[in-house]
């Protein structure tokens, strides 16, 4: 578990905080998706989580620990999986694996085997005799989520982890988060691909100029912005008339290619249900009823005001 | 693996390191060897030389040749001639360093024979003067007494090889060979008188045990048999001549090393090597393992880790320490060892210590800077820069300084500001630290000839020094650990 309470970072006091009095929670077996514009501070809100810098103001707890005064115990618990892993460029995997593994008790753990069983987990297992130097940055990557795994930590922070990532190696961290959220990890995944991000947080913290704007649950990224409602009837000629009155007094009919959406929902998200029933009661014989909310990056750009997709990163 | 044991194997392993500790190692041994060896009258000659003797047998005389070296150690692959009644024999020297050839002789009352040798130098072909060997009426040479090789170990070159070729070539009875030293200025006088009691030997050398008090001396060798009765010692090269007692040289190039000779000879060349190479191993191994890793990010990959910013930094230091610590103990033992060899003297203790110390604070102190200025700096390059510059300025450069301001203002060498401005430059770079350590320990301050000071007058002992080394090493480094525990 991850605790940020009322975190500031100011780089310089010439350009405004960075990270503006962030408050935020990351539980266990949670995936928090962080999104943002560039610059908005997600990295700097990753990093300060790791130890790599020092918060201005506020504090962060991990596992309960303070990452600045109990840092060794805190760290203990962090994986981080930097945008652009940065390593000693002439020394090769396997003894900078065990360098790291140095730093960890082992708990009675066949460290040499976790590494191999890491490295080969991440698909790097064949270029042991390479130096790092010599790694693509796809590669550092696959080799950052492996050291970052190292000790299993409880919980991991996710910096832009799919960009350098050929479609195989996307997948492969898609399928790790699930698989960590299901071993109770808390995760941090800041991503600027949103419909990852969509499809696999359980929260979403949409920060802009350092301070958090918005936490999007589960079922309010499943209903973002207005709703619409995809409906196909059987029939629909035969009983366009009684569909219509019924419609009518939900929302606007719109028909798009042979399907009726109705737009500008007049009735609560919780009595969407109803509108269904009805239909459902007046005979007719209703082959779909998909109510469907705005994408997470429709919604985003909405809130923060931004049309300009280039600046976003 | 444990951090740190990794650590000190990823500074040690680097290519760089290697490459500075071998340069250290090696260029203070070599400069130790070409001081010593050129100071050292015991500077074994590369050319041979033959001890002759001989015996008959029937009518056939066999001549032996002994080639050795300056040491008096067998010498192979010299081709000794011997040129009887206009023909030429010839025999090339074995491992053994013998020689000998077997000639057909009609009467042996008088032989003259001619003698010399060839032998080979850098592809070269050299050939030693022809001198005449003469037999007089002996059926074999008996001992024969040749000086001149030295001894590495205490550089006397009051050593000499004995010869004794017996009836058909036999080896020694028990003799007692005697060394007499007299004083120059009175030869009846034997003030010095050294005993040994050999047997069974063709060739032997001997080196009497020698003080310097002896030096000038005029000493002489003699031989008796066990009884008592003297035993003549032949000389063909003096025309076939039996002597009493044969002259040795004088001792005359013994000059015992002393602990202050030796600190001496060491700020006079070695030190200047390891000013050099000290701070350079020790400034760019600290870029290289920390100021770099910090300034690239790479140091972010190990910080994640259960380590604090302020064990990170220690843990590389002290990785970094240990090499600079290596290097000048090991450069100071092969040192150390070197001239002993020609001087049969180690280093003292404390000089050891001192020296070991000296850089060791000075490649520290280096490091420390390096430290504290990899965390004000942020760019790599930049911080690359500045570690060229400091060492430029702070170490190549730092002597010339002063000696600049000194010309500026016309400050002349013999006033007490002279060597108050070279002191305080000293005291101001980790550079001008072995410069203090010599005026403690040698009474000279400063390079380019230096000049006598006393050095306690101007406050330079044990105290001052080790409490400036120690700030030194530990301010800069302090600071640095500061830094990192504090700024990003």
């Amino acid at each position: 578990m991850i605790n940020i309470k009322n975190v500031t970072k100011i780089y310089s006091k010439k350009m405004g905080p960075a990270v503006d009095n962030l408050t935020l929670d990351i539980m266990d077996g949670e995936i928090m998706g962080l999104v943002g514009l560039n610059g908005a501070g997600k990295t700097t809100t990753i990093r300060m989580i790791a130890g790599i810098i020092l918060p201005t103001k506020g504090n962060i707890k991990v596992d309960g620990f303070d990452i600045i005064k109990d840092k060794v115990k805190a760290s203990h618990n962090i994986g981080w999986i930097p945008e652009f892993p940065n390593y000693e460029p002439n020394a090769k995997p396997l003894s900078l694996m065990k360098y790291y593994a140095g730093f960890y008790e082992n708990n009675g753990i066949d460290m040499s085997k976790r590494i191999m069983e890491l490295l080969e987990m991440v698909g790097v297992s064949n270029d042991l005799d390479k130096k790092l130097r010599e790694y693509s940055q796809g590669m550092k990557k696959r080799f950052a989520i492996a050291e970052s795994l190292i000790n299993d930590p409880k919980n991991l922070l996710f910096d832009e982890t799919l960009n350098g990532l050929d479609p195989e190696g996307v997948k492969f961290v898609r399928n790790l988060i699930i698989e960590l959220k299901s071993k109770g990890r808390s995760i941090l995944l800041s991503s600027h691909i949103l419909s990852e991000v969509e499809a696999l947080a359980d929260r979403v913290a949409i920060i802009s100029y350092g301070k958090l704007v918005k936490i999007l649950t589960k079922k309010d990224l499943k209903n973002l912005g207005k709703i619409k409602i995809y409906i196909q009837i059987l029939n629909y000629d035969l009983n366009e008339e009684k569909i219509k009155i019924i419609l009518s007094r939900y929302g606007e009919i719109n028909k798009i290619d042979g399907e009726i959406v109705l737009t500008d929902i007049n009735v609560k998200d919780d009595d969407i249900p109803e509108i269904l029933n009805e239909l459902v009661s007046a005979g007719l014989s209703v082959k779909k009823f998909l109510p469907v909310g705005e994408s997470l990056e429709e919604y985003f750009f909405k809130l923060i005001g931004e049309k300009n997709e280039t600046n976003f990163l | 693996m444990r951090p740190i044991f990794y650590e000190i194997k990823r500074t040690l392993t680097s290519r760089f390191v290697i490459i500075l500790i071998i340069a250290i190692v090696g260029l203070s041994s070599l400069l130790a060897y070409e001081n010593a060896s050129s100071l050292n009258s015991s500077n074994v000659p590369s050319n041979p030389n033959v001890a002759y003797g001989y015996f008959i047998s029937n009518n056939n005389l066999t001549m032996v040749g002994y080639v050795y070296n300056g040491y008096g150690e067998p010498f192979k692959d010299v081709r000794v001639y011997y040129q009887y009644n206009g023909t030429e024999y010839s025999s090339v020297s074995s491992s053994s360093g013998f020689a000998n050839v077997t000639i057909p002789i009609k009467s042996s009352s008088y032989i003259s024979m001619q003698v010399n040798y060839t032998y080979k130098q850098f592809g070269r072909t050299l050939s030693s003067p022809v001198v005449q060997y003469i037999i007089y009426g002996l059926k074999n040479s008996g001992l024969e007494v040749y000086p001149g090789i030295y001894n590495p170990k205490n550089s006397s070159n009051l050593g000499f090889i004995v010869m004794y070729i017996g009836e058909n070539g036999s080896l020694a009875p028990p003799i007692k060979i005697s060394v007499l030293g007299t004083n120059p200025t009175n030869f009846s006088n034997i003030l010095y008188n050294y005993s040994l009691n050999v047997s069974s030997f063709s060739v032997i050398k001997i080196f009497p045990p020698m003080e310097s008090a002896y030096k000038n001396y005029t000493f002489f060798v003699k031989a008796e048999n066990i009884d008592g009765s003297q035993i003549k010692i032949y000389s063909g090269l003096e025309g076939g001549k039996l002597y009493s007692m044969v002259p040795i040289y004088r001792l005359s190039t013994y000059v015992p090393y002393t602990q202050d000779s030796i600190q001496k000879l060491v700020f006079s060349g070695i030190t200047s090597i390891l000013d050099l190479f000290v701070p350079l191993l020790a400034i760019f191994t600290s870029y290289l393992t920390y100021g770099k890793d910090r300034t690239s990010g790479v140091l972010e990959s190990v910080l994640k880790r259960p380590v604090t910013k302020g064990e990170l930094i220690t843990t590389r230091f002290v990785s970094n320490v240990i090499a600079i610590l290596i290097a000048s103990t090991v450069a100071m033992l092969s040192v150390d060892l070197i001239y002993h060899y020609y001087f049969s003297i180690y280093f003292g203790t404390t000089f050891f210590i001192d020296l070991v110390w000296t850089y060791f604070v000075e490649g520290v102190a280096f490091l420390s800077l390096i430290y504290l200025i990899s965390h004000i700096i942020k760019s790599q390059g930049s911080l690359l820069g500045f570690a060229i510059g400091i060492f430029i300025v702070m170490d190549l450069f730092w002597q010339v300084i002063p000696y600049s301001i000194i010309s500026a203002l016309g400050i002349s060498s013999s006033s007490s500001s002279y060597v108050i401005i070279n002191m305080i430059f000293d005291y101001l770079s980790p550079a001008g630290y072995s410069n203090l350590f010599q005026a403690l320990l040698t009474g000279k301050l400063g390079y380019f000839g230096g000049i006598i000071i006393n050095p306690d007058f101007y406050g330079i002992n044990y105290f001052t020094l080790f409490t400036s080394g120690l700030l030194w090493i530990i301010v800069p480094f302090i600071i640095a650990y500061f830094l990192a525990k504090i700024r990003d």
